[in-house]
């Protein structure tokens, strides 16, 4: 009994605990991101229109069985493929394992908060609002695409996702008009490679 | 002449090993052919356009738990209902806790000299954890994929 305990103790001290890492590329990944990847649950809304690049898992065994850990392997992960965000994050966490899932996705397109002052300053008409779920880029080439016998990749165009952008204080102006999307130089268009399953 | 290709079933089985992937789907839509070519799968909630086809459903548990695994089997259960488009709306995981019996050897002096050694069974509880992909199998006409 007092081996057990001692075992016990000392697997807890030395950290015995580890976290496994799956993912499905749906596109062709890109360049490392050096920023921090921001993590969307699966109820929140997405601020910006995106596109997928992966299907990403993380469980946690042991000592790394809890959100932290899972959430910072999957933080890490999506970085390294070059994504900006997780979106629709669920975490369950059981006795000894805990399991993460999110779709690793990149920026498709900048929003940027004008005020109607600033704007009539700069002699810029205000922009309506973007409706939710429409396409703002132009369409990228290829598409993520697995199949059964076949399985052969074939180019698909994929729009990003618009979300409806949300109500940002504008330290120029009182009254915010409607946010309008304009050109981000770090978030440029979907990669025209897909990757197949 | 049976037990022979019994003791074979059974010699096959044990050195296959059990599985613990399954999919399932419903049809609730038109009924197709299955589809042969390639299927997009779309992960991130967009909007599809096209006929739902059907429910589908994958799974599995322990080390097979994981979206690499889960992922081929949807997406083939998709291409039999007919569908180009797999969307994935949930993938959820469970944890139940499995009883199993355990063996331990141990050994203890019996007699003058001797060793003798025994064997007990204890049940242990043992965590499994069964991750759950489940969303629709969707025929888009080609050209309006999102």
């Amino acid at each position: 009994m007092i081996a057990r305990l001692a075992l016990a103790s000392l697997l807890s001290l030395s950290g015995c605990g580890y976290t496994d890492v799956h993912e499905v590329v749906l596109r062709q990944p890109q360049p490392r991101r050096t920023r921090q990847v921001e993590i969307y649950f699966a109820n929140q809304t997405v601020p910006r229109p995106f596109y997928e690049i992966a299907l990403l898992q993380a469980v946690g065994h042991g000592t790394d069985a809890d959100a932290e850990d899972v959430g910072e392997a999957l933080s890490q992960r999506a970085a390294s493929l070059g994504c900006d965000a997780i979106v629709r994050t669920r975490i369950d966490q059981g006795y000894s394992i805990a399991n993460a899932v999110g779709v690793c996705v990149r920026w498709a397109g900048r929003v940027k908060v004008v005020s109607q002052e600033g704007a009539a300053r700069r002699g810029i008409a205000p922009a309506a609002p973007a409706p939710a779920h429409v396409a703002s880029q132009p369409p990228p080439a290829q598409a993520a695409e697995s199949g059964g016998a076949a399985a052969a990749s074939r180019p698909t165009p994929i729009p990003p996702v618009a979300q409806p952008e949300p109500a940002q204080p504008d330290p120029s102006g009182p009254t915010p008009i409607p946010p309008a999307p304009s050109a981000d130089p770090d978030a440029g268009p979907p990669p025209d490679e897909g990757t197949s399953l | 002449m049976r037990g022979i290709s019994g003791l074979i079933l059974a010699f096959a089985l044990a050195s296959v090993g059990c599985s613990s992937i399954a999919s399932s789907a419903i049809a609730t839509g038109p009924r197709r052919a299955p589809y042969a070519g390639p299927v997009r799968v779309v992960t991130s909630g967009q909007p599809v356009t096209g006929a739902d086809l059907g429910i589908v459903e994958a799974h599995a548990a322990q080390t097979e738990a994981n979206v690499e695994t889960l992922v081929p089997v949807f997406v083939a259960r998709v291409a039999r209902l007919g569908g180009n488009v797999a969307v994935i709306d949930h993938v959820e995981a469970r944890f139940d806790l499995l009883e199993r019996m355990h063996a331990e050897s141990y050994s203890y002096p019996c007699g003058f000299h001797a060793t003798c050694v025994g064997t007990r069974w204890y049940p242990v509880h043992e965590e499994v954890m069964v991750l759950s992909m489940q969303g629709r199998a969707v025929a888009a006409p080609t050209g309006s994929l999102p």
